[in-house]
């Protein structure tokens, strides 16, 4: 899948959903069927936010922002967990694109 | 010097009985009468013409018997019509085999439904499917659950109609496997008049039909209100774990015999599934606690059904 790029440090890349997917939201999590590689995909609240965002117009340190603002508003959290807010939507981003559910936008 | 036998094919005819259990018809084809007879004592009540359609096709599986040409002994034949083919040397391997022919038939070629490796059954008319693989215990636990009242569907496939998502029963005799027989017989589960038999992979097993639990014993159509993941700790005392839709979907799906045929629209009728369902996980080390536990949840599903139907809106004549 040569159009997957293993960058994950592109900053001004714009992380947009593969095609070929079709995604099934359920409550507030989702499930992906990649069609092209008959594989399902359980996609948790953190994951299914970033996934929602992932549409090719913001970059990825944009959604870790402005999801990281969202969670703090929601949730009463201190600054040690604002970070861990962070790592953990960086991991979700990182694991889409791993799995081959995200690519980027230039 | 070796020496080649004539081969030794049972000339008796062959007789065809067949067989709807369920959504899927099954044709024997033997000449053999001790099997004949073993099959149709698994199988009474669902003997008859069986009506195949595009919804139920009619699976056929031949036994015969043949002496082997290099070493003078007779071997049991058993195969499908969709070219599975089982060699056996004793009796006693015939049955599991003619049931594991017919399993394979229905996880490659059943139309019309989705098919998850679980157990199956209904309390008070609601559907609750256990999902997992070998050695979950989906045949204990369902045939525990039996004897306490509930409505047995399957040990083997949860058959989910792919048009309106409801749980089809295919009430398959329960295979229960030696490691059961003692804990099963102490919780009142007729065991001991279930026929013995023996499987390569499982040792000895008892092939047990429904009926033997009750006469209404089988389940019927129903919605599925309640999806259980059990897992077996032994010692373990039970842990009910809620688990989200997503979560369901998802291990049902990693439990799917054919995912690869029906692709997104699984997902879509598994996603129907959990919508409606109370999902769980039990983490379980006692029988008789667990089945305390999944009476307890079969409560709580039947509550929220009662719910969902009373806060649906009534029509009224203008």
């Amino acid at each position: 899948m040569s159009q997957i790029r293993s960058n994950t440090d592109a900053k001004g890349a714009c992380p947009v959903r593969r095609s070929g997917l079709e995604s099934f939201a359920l409550q507030d999590e989702a499930i992906v069927y990649d069609l092209a590689r008959d594989t399902v995909h359980y996609l948790n609240r953190t994951a299914r936010l970033v996934w929602d965002r992932c549409d090719g117009t913001q970059s990825s340190s944009r959604i870790v922002r402005e999801l990281r603002v969202a969670f703090e508003a929601s949730e009463q959290t201190s600054n040690g967990d604002g970070q861990e807010i962070e790592s953990g939507i960086r991991d979700s981003i990182q694991m889409l694109r791993r799995d081959g559910l995200l690519t980027d936008h230039a | 010097m070796l020496k080649i036998l004539p081969t030794f094919r049972n000339t008796a005819p062959e007789t065809e009985a067949t067989y709807q259990i369920g959504p899927v018809a099954v044709r024997l084809s033997c000449a053999i009468p001790e099997v004949v007879d073993a099959y149709r004592a698994l199988y009474a009540d669902f003997a008859g013409p069986a009506s195949s359609s595009d919804a139920t096709p009619l699976f056929t599986v031949r036994v015969f018997r043949r002496r082997s040409r290099w070493t003078g002994l007779s071997h049991y034949h058993i195969e499908s019509d969709v070219d599975d083919k089982f060699t056996v040397r004793r009796f006693t391997r015939v049955l599991p085999h003619i049931e594991g022919a017919v399993n394979l038939c229905i996880a490659r070629y059943m139309p019309k439904h989705l098919l998850l490796h679980a157990a199956a059954l209904t309390r008070n008319g609601i559907g609750v499917i256990l999902p997992g693989g070998p050695g979950f215990g989906k045949t204990t636990l369902a045939a525990a659950l039996t004897a306490r009242g509930w409505k047995y569907a399957s040990d083997e496939f949860a058959m989910i109609d792919d048009r309106r998502s409801l749980l089809v029963p295919y009430p398959k005799a329960l295979s229960i496997k030696t490691g059961s027989f003692e804990l099963l017989q102490s919780d009142g589960v007729p065991v001991e008049s279930a026929a013995c038999f023996d499987r390569a992979d499982k040792g000895a097993i008892r092939l047990m039909p429904a009926r033997a639990f009750r006469n209404d014993a089988i389940a019927s159509s129903s919605r599925i209100g309640l999806v259980v993941f059990p897992t077996l700790e032994p010692g373990c005392d039970p842990i009910v774990t809620p688990m989200s839709q997503a979560e369901a979907v998802f291990e049902m799906s990693r439990r799917c015999f054919n995912l690869l045929r029906y692709r997104s629209r699984a997902i879509e009728i598994l996603a129907d599934v959990a919508r409606s369902a109370c999902c769980y996980r039990v983490r379980t080390g006692d029988l008789d606690a667990t089945c305390d536990v999944m009476n307890r949840l079969a409560g709580h599903a039947a509550a929220r059904r009662n719910q969902a139907e009373s806060e649906k809106p009534t029509m009224h004549a203008a």
